[in-house]
Parts: structure tokens; sequence; C-alpha cells
């Protein structure tokens, strides 16, 4: 029906342009290696869209992620401190000869801490605490002298007269003891880190990787450094702890790479000895390995031209495609088999033609499907699936003609005699009885539909083994931190602007604070306040000095010697000529460094996105610590356009469910043109009866998720699209063979089993995504097999043939 | 006119800016003693007894008198007031002269209390403050197991009358407080802090006096 497009084909002919696509794909995979576009990917986050259309956002989560992620926190434990440190020494020695680490930070040196509150001093009259001024601008200036009291009449405040000599009104002194950048439970004891927990003591160690924790060499670098100096401090009696990015990613490299070997093999190995079982010949098997590596080499060709490097998980799709592209290989050796010594490879390609090429057709419809949801992941899988499909349909259909053409030999099996017996079963006897089936099911799935819950919260599909979320509890229960993925983006036309931004904003966040809605925050208008607010600082200092009554009493209030003071008035009446502390200066200096991270610096913004006034300018990061209320600190947002509530995970649940539900949408979309497509074809009533099994197995199916109480995701939907692929070539398989002969009942039912063979070994994946995709298809699958044959009741009915 | 001297004395300064980090050195929280103090056997008995005596306290009220001596000052920074401690509540300190002000210390927060005004500090939000303040209210209080594990400890005197010296184990703390000083009998009477720089604050403590309602202020300080 198909061959007549093109008339009578000479297939033999064709197998030059086989011949050609070998040489390009191998020229296109050469030239991609070594061009520098070939190689495997395994950042999960590549998978994801980005959260954030504002480029300046997507920086922003980009750079804390990147800062987060080659941060790495270890905790070494023992019952006594000594050995604690002892172990905690050692434990940094052995890794600092490793190499493996950029930086390795065990020891805060005092020398350094002076180092930065020395940085300061020159522009310590520009400097107030932000407690201490919220004071001054409720109390008026003469906060300066109470709080000075405060400090000196408190049993607290380790006031030193060197101290009182350069500082008598104890304001900078107050602004250095705000820096501290000890938290939680964490406390600086002789120069270590130390936080202790139930009844142990854990020396705290902080390490910067310096490469890439997505690359799996750096993961080869680090992991076994981590284990080696961990063995080395466990056998002094000590226990090590330790968590960061790189732990999770190695982790997931593990497990993935455990499954496509897994999958891989278990699939090979399945379909393989079913070949051998049914067609009880090797060439089969090797004619179908040789279409599958055909495909798998064009696939790979195309996804490097198309994306660059490739994914590990769209390999571990990819690895299952052998399953779908050996379909036209079972058509061609079923015809063979059947055919039995009259078969000749011209006619029988002629047969088989218009099936195998409408089936590609429509799967490749239902791919095609995957690219358009605008998931990169999902794009390259799509991307690899369509070409790797294509590739081994052409081997099929350009070079299966100039390597076999003797037909099979005698010995056939019992398989197609099973096909024959089950076809005759189903060709209908007078009574339409198949369709009885059809009103159980739709009720089956009606109330399976009633039982069915989204859920998009990343979390759950997040693959990260009890074990390691262990060891990230603990380390949370230790150290008393939460580190949150939660921050504000502020933005400013200038740094200034920003930093101006940044203390209006920390004002708001302070309030939260003293709500107990927020722990704390980490911004660098802390650590440096904008010029204008220097400056006011200054202003509001020298306006309390010039209060020539108030200085009076608190000099004779305290004994201070007057000249001390005046000197202190001095300095301040000079440094109001004197430069202010210059951020970028800052940024370089050792005080900078800690905080670097929140300094995203010049952005060049997207004016379409975000309209004209923020085309360009620069940002910076105000990080949360002990969010307790998301809502009222995202509420901060409304009301000034300089800030932003970033919730990573949130975003990314959002994210996961705005995907859900174009989905849906897509889904529709594609059956809608697969169903265009085959009406073009049969005619508007044929095609309907063609989607008809498909249609119902994919309500089943979305039924079952239902029933077996999955909770509905972005992956089950992208399942769902395969399905439609895979499952309405059956119906058409059978309604496309007019004689409706075994050999293609045994082609449909081998291609089933092994579709089932490669995705129902996704239903077993450690990866909830992989399992949920998996354990859709598994279902769908098998129940387009099962309902394919109503198309073959459905053919018989009369008023179906008149109209068609 | 005269001529002025340099205005930013920088060796001062840096003095000051070194002092400055001991306020994050000073952290810890109770926790056994550390082994490593060399007594002689009859120094660690009477150590013993006068820490089992103390710790037998669960709640001590007295009167204090401090003075903190600055060599910049003409005159001590005097302050007095009340202190009570109580073992599962804490340490109440209620400044009544010059100001009045009161600053409690609890188990994981430290209140501060100024008239109407109330602060509450979370031990998590200012780990390095709750850490100095914990120690300090130890000497006053007479934890000697917290103190043992910052300090080296010297015991003299006797039962009804010792004299225990502290001299800082910690790095940072060495470079801020030469050396500590605790005087008691039942209860610690005294307290002498020795700065690097001769600075010298003293607490004397004497029993709690009788006129005051010691009802009202437990209210205040332990009960929100």
């Amino acid at each position: 029906m198909f061959g007549d497009w093109f008339g009578p084909i000479n297939w033999s002919r064709c197998s030059r342009y086989f011949y050609a696509l070998l040489i390009v794909t191998s020229i296109a995979l050469v030239a991609c290696w070594f061009g520098g576009r070939g190689g495997i990917e395994t950042n999960m986050l590549a998978l994801m869209p980005p959260a954030e259309r504002d480029p300046v956002r997507a920086q922003a989560a980009a750079q804390f992620d990147a800062t987060l992620a080659r941060q790495h926190i270890v905790l070494v434990g023992a019952a006594d401190l000594a050995t604690a440190r002892g172990a905690a020494q050692d434990y940094a020695k052995a890794l600092c000869a490793s190499g493996a680490f950029a930086n390795v930070t065990l020891q805060i040196d005092a020398q350094q801490q002076a180092q930065i509150a020395a940085l300061y001093a020159p522009y310590r009259q520009r400097l107030l605490s932000e407690t201490l001024r919220a004071r001054i601008e409720r109390e008026g200036s003469s906060a300066v002298f109470e709080h000075a009291l405060g400090a000196l009449y408190s049993p607290i405040t380790p006031v030193s007269s060197a101290m009182l000599d350069a500082d008598p009104l104890l304001t900078f002194f107050d602004f250095i003891s705000a820096q501290n950048s000890a938290r939680g439970n964490v406390q600086l004891r002789d120069g270590m880190l130390v936080a202790e927990h139930d009844g142990l003591f854990y020396v705290l160690l902080r390490l910067q990787l310096a490469g890439d924790p997505f690359a799996v060499s750096e993961q080869e670098r680090v992991i076994p450094a981590l284990d080696d100096a961990a063995a080395k401090a466990r056998s002094e009696g000590a226990r090590v702890l330790d968590i960061g990015a790189v732990r999770y990613a190695h982790e997931g490299v593990e497990s993935a790479s455990g499954e496509v070997n897994t999958i891989g093999t278990l699939s090979t190995v399945a379909v393989v000895a079913i070949l051998l079982l049914v067609f009880r010949s090797p060439l089969p098997m090797i004619a179908s390995l040789v279409a599958s590596a055909v495909g798998f080499g064009v696939a790979i060709a195309a996804c490097w031209l198309w994306f660059g490097p490739i994914h590990l998980l769209t390999l571990v799709f990819g690895s299952s495609l052998l399953g779908i592209s050996i379909d036209h290989c079972l058509h061609f050796f079923a015809d063979r088999m059947g055919a039995g010594a009259d078969w000749r490879v011209d006619s029988a390609l002629q047969r088989i033609f218009p099936g195998i090429t409408v089936g590609l057709i429509t799967t490749i419809i239902g791919y095609a499907g995957l690219y358009l949801t605008g998931f990169p992941g999902m794009q390259q899988m799509a991307v690899f699936s369509c070409a790797g499909l294509t590739g081994a349909y052409l081997t099929v259909i350009w070079f299966y003609p100039v390597w076999i053409k003797r037909p099979a030999g005698p010995a056939r099996g019992p398989w197609l005699r099973y096909s024959e017996d089950l076809l005759h079963a189903l060709r209908p006897k007078g009574r339409h009885w198949l369709w009885l089936l059809v009103i159980p099911l739709s009720a089956f799935s009606f109330v399976g539909l009633q039982r069915l819950h989204a859920n998009d919260d990343i979390r759950t599909l997040q693959p990260v083994s009890p074990a390691l979320r262990s060891v990230e509890k603990q380390v949370r229960d230790i150290t008393g931190v939460q580190a949150g993925t939660q921050f504000f983006l502020v933005r400013g036309a200038t740094p200034q602007a920003t930093l101006e931004a940044e203390e209006a904003l920390t004002a708001k966040l302070r309030g939260e604070m003293a709500a107990g809605r927020l722990g704390s925050y980490d911004a660098l208008s802390r650590q440096v306040p904008s010029v204008a607010r220097q400056r006011d600082n200054l202003a509001r200092l020298r306006a309390a000095l010039s209060d020539k009554a108030a200085l009076a009493r608190y000099i004779e209030e305290i004994g201070l010697e007057a000249k001390v003071l005046d000197n202190y008035a001095d300095g301040v009446e000079r440094a109001a000529a004197g430069p202010d502390l210059d951020l970028e200066r800052w940024l370089a200096s050792p005080a900078g460094q800690p905080w670097a991270h929140l300094w995203l610096g010049a952005t060049s913004g997207n004016k379409a996105a975000t309209g004209a006034g923020a085309a360009q300018g620069y940002a910076t990061i105000v990080a949360l610590y002990g969010v307790q209320d998301t809502s009222a600190l995202a509420a901060l947002e409304r009301g000034d356009a300089r800030w932003h509530f970033v919730d990573k995970g949130a975003d990314i649940s959002k994210l996961f469910q705005r995907y859900r539900e174009r989905g849906m949408a897509l889904i529709g979309m594609a059956y809608l043109l697969v169903y265009l497509f085959l009406c073009w074809r049969y005619g508007p009533l044929l095609a309907l009866a063609v989607m008809l099994p498909t249609a119902l197995a994919a309500a089943l199916t979305i039924a079952g998720l239902g029933w077996l109480g999955q909770e509905l995701n972005l992956f089950h939907l992208l399942a769902l699209l395969l399905v439609l692929g895979i499952g309405v070539d059956y119906a058409l398989f059978l309604h496309e063979d007019e004689d409706l002969s075994a050999s293609t009942m045994l082609a449909i039912l081998l291609s089933a089993v092994a579709n089932e063979l490669s995705f129902g070994v996704l239903s077993l994946s450690s990866t909830p995504a992989v399992r949920a995709f998996g354990l859709t298809v598994f279902i769908g699958v098998a129940g387009s097999a099962l309902l394919a044959p109503l198309i073959v009741d459905l053919k018989t009915m009369k008023w179906l043939r008149t109209r068609a | 006119m005269k001529p002025r001297r340099p205005i930013l004395r920088i060796s001062k300064l840096r003095q000051a800016c070194k002092a400055l980090p001991l306020i994050a050195a000073c952290a810890l929280n109770a926790v056994p003693a550390l082994a490593a103090q060399s007594l002689s056997a009859t120094d660690s008995a009477l150590l013993e007894k006068v820490s089992a005596r103390l710790a037998a306290e669960t709640a001590v009220n007295q009167h204090f008198v401090q003075e903190k001596q600055l060599r910049v000052l003409k005159r001590p920074i005097r302050t007095e007031g009340s202190m009570l401690y109580r073992r599962e509540q804490g340490v109440c300190w209620h400044t009544q002269q010059p100001v009045v002000s009161t600053l409690v210390l609890g188990e994981q927060q430290l209140r501060q209390i100024n008239g109407n005004d109330e602060l509450v500090l979370k031990a998590e939000q200012q780990p390095a403050l709750f850490g100095f303040t914990r120690l300090f209210f130890a000497a006053l209080s007479g934890q000697v197991n917290t103190l043992a594990e910052h300090f080296q400890l010297r015991v003299s005197g006797d039962e009804q009358h010792w004299q225990l010296d502290l001299v800082p184990q910690d790095m940072l703390l060495q470079k801020f407080i030469a050396g500590m000083q605790l005087q008691g009998s039942a209860r610690v009477e005294q307290v002498r802090v020795t700065g690097r720089e001769g600075d010298i604050t003293q607490i004397v403590f004497s029993p709690f006096p009788g006129g005051e309602n010691l009802g009202d202020m437990e209210r205040r300080c332990f009960v929100r």
C-alpha cells in the first residue's frame, strides 16, 4: 500500500545509500570526538530546563549552585577533643598530600583574623554595626554613648585599655564583633571549628574542590582521596562524616552507570535468547544487532552534532532503544520464516515496507512530542531515539537486501504455528465478543483515574540513598546549620546602588529574624556598607561627638582621660576627608574572599525579559539560613523590584508541575497528530479504529498507575508519549497486513516482549524518575499489544468496511 | 599651638584588633574536665572537694560589686547588683547601679533586658558571644568542670578558704586574659580577671541583701 508511492523499488540498489550513511556517521563521530563536541555529560542539572527565564536570576541560581557544589564539609569526631583534633590534623594532611582539593581549611589562623580587623581599621569611623545603626535611628545620636556605656557596664563585654584607647565609643569593636562567621553549634576553639554533639567532639574541616563535582574525572580523584583519609582517621579511633555535592553526584553516576550495564546487558541477553529460540538461527540475532549498532552510532552522532556532549541518562534510555529498533528486523525475519523456501528479499521488503514505515513515522511523532516539552534531557532522548530508530530502519531497508538473500532453512519451530492459532482464536466467528472487553476496561480506567493524584515535589524524584541521607542529617544535627536553597537576588544599576538595595532588604530581613521567621542571613553590605551608608555612619558619629554636653557626661561617667576622646574626635574629623572602604578592593582582600560567592558582579540583562529599566546592572546574593516561614519571605519580594526571592527547591518543583501540565497538552496533541497522519492514509473511521487499542491502553495505563498508588509526575506523561509511538504500531501492522499472516502476529508478539524486556527493566531502576517512566511504558505496551487484535475484530464489521 | 600627637597609634590599634577575635575564641559548653591537669594528689583531692561543694548548690543568690580597672580610665568602672543562679534555669545578672539592666543566660539563649526592651539572642545566632558569656558565668557560679576545659587550674588553701588560680590554655584566650583568680568557701566570693595589658576586673560577692524582694527578681529573671 505504501510501496505504491514509489512504485516497485529496486531494493538491492539501495545499499549504496547505506554505505553513504555509514561513512557520514563515522565521519561525524570522529569529527565530534576530536572537535570537542563528543563526550558524556553527568551533571543531572544539565538535563533540567533553566528554572529562570530571567538571565540574571538564572546566573544567580547557577552561581549559588556552583559555589555550594564545590564545598565539601567534613566532621572528624572523637570522645575527647584532643583525639578529634589529632585525627582531624592527620586527615587534613592526608587530603593535602592527595592534591585532590583546591583548599583544605582546618585551622583558623589568628594572624589572619587580626589582618582582617586591621584591613577595616583605617575606615573604622565609617563602620557601624546594623544593630547599633538601627538604635541610633530610633533613639538619636546619644544612643552612641548609651551603647558604649552599656558595653562597659556589661559583665560580658571584654573591653581592654588598648581597645578603649583606639575606639573609645566602642563602635568599631561592635562592628567587628558582628562580623563573626561561625554559626550554628560550631564554635572556634583554639583555632579549630568544633561542634559538640551526643558526647562527641567534632572538628569541622572545610574543603573546596578544584574542579566540577559532576565531572566523572573529578569524582574519581576526589572520592578515593576522601575515603582513604577517612579510613586513616577511623584507624585512629575517630568518626568521620563528610558531605558535599560530589558525594551525591558520585552516587548518581554509580547507580546510573550500574543501570546502564544492568539494563543493557539484561535486555540484550533476553532479546538474543528469544531470537535464537524463535528463529533457530543466529542470523536474525546478528542482523538485529547490526541494525541496532548502526542505529546507536547514528543516534550518538546526531546527539553530538545537535547538543554536544551526550548525557549519561540519555544513554541509559538509549540502551533500551535496542528493544524498539529491533521491530523492523523482527518483521523482516518473521516474514522470511513464514514464507519458507519461496521467500525472496525484494517481495518481502515490498510486503513489510508499508507497515514499518508508517510505524516509524508514528513512533517519531511520539518522540517529537518529547522534543516539544523543551526539557533539555527529554530533547536529547527524543533526538537520540528518532535518529537511532531511523538508523536501524535504514539498515533494514537498505542493507538487508544485499546481505540476506537466501530464504530461511527448513527448521521453523512451533512459534509460527502458535501465532497462527492465536490469530484463529481472535478471528471473529460471527460475534464481536472482543468488544465486551471494552466495557469493564472503561469502568476499571474510570475508577483508577479517580485514585490518581499528581505530585511534582522534586524530593520524591531525587535518587538519594538512605545512607547518604543519614550522613546529611547527622551533619545538619551536629553543626546545627541548615544550608538552605533559598536566597534573595538583589540588583542595582551600579555596585553602590546594589549595596543600597541590600541595605533596604536586610532591614526587612532583621524584622523577620526578630519575628522568628528567619534564622540569619549573609549579605555583603554587612561586611562592606554602601558608600552612602558609610558616609551616613560617619555623619552620625560626628553628630554624636558634636554634642559636647553628652560627650562630657560620657567622659565624666566612665572617667576617661579627656585627651583620648579629643584624639578620637580629631580622627573622625580627618576621616571625613579620607577614602571610603571600596567594595572591589575589599572583595580582592583576604577579608572579602569568604564572601566572594555573594557577589555576582556585572550582569548583562535581557531587555525583552526584564523591561528597559533593568537592562544592565550589578547583582548580589543575600543567602538565608534557618528559614521558618517561606511565604513571609517570598512576600518581601512584593513592593520592591530591586530584589527577588529565589527558592531553588520550590522552583524546580514548580517547573515540573508546569511541564507536567504542558505534558498533558502535548500528549493530546501527539495523539491528534498521529490520528491526522493515519486519517490521511486510512480515512477518519479506519484511523480511529487503528488508534483505538493504543488510546484504550493509554487510559488503562493511567488508571493502572492510579490503582498502583503512583503519584503522577512529568515522567509518567513522557512515557505515555512513548506508549503512543510504540503501541499504535501493533494495530497498524495487523491492519496493514491484508492477509493477517501468522508472521505479522509473531513479529508483533516478539516486539512487545522485546519492548517489555527493555522497558520492564527500567521499572526496576533505583532512580524514581526512570522507574516511573519504565512502569508506565510497561503497562502501556502490554495493554497495546493485548488490545491490538481489536483491529482484527473491527475490520470485519460491515458498517466500517462500507464506510472506509 | 602645641604639635598634635599622631592620632592613630598603629601599635595600639593592632593590639586592639588582636583582642577582638577573642570574642570568637571563647566558646564552650559544659563538658567533662580534660584529664591533662598537673595537680598533686592533695591538690586534686581539694579541687574535687571544692568542685563538689560548689556543684552541690542548686540555687545561689548573691549581691555583687564589679570593678573594671582600665589603664585609660581615671577610676574603675563600678557596677553593682544581684546575681541569681539556678541550676536548671541559668544565671541572671541584674545590674542596679549605675544603670538598671538584666542579663539572663539560659541553656540555649541569652536575654538582655533594659527597661521595657528585651533582646533575645539564640545560641545559634551569636555562638561566640554566647560561648564567652557561658565561660564567664561558669566562673561566677563556680562550675569548675567547665573552667577546667579552658584553663589550667591550681588550687590552694583549704576547704573553708580556697583559692583557684586559672591560666588560660586556649591560644586565643591567652591573647586576652593573663589569668583568673577565684576565692571562696561554700560559694565563689571573689573573682579577679587579669588582662594582658594589666587591666583588672574584680567582682566581689556578698550575701543577698535582705531588703530586696527575691521573688520579684526571680520572676523577672526566670519566668517569661
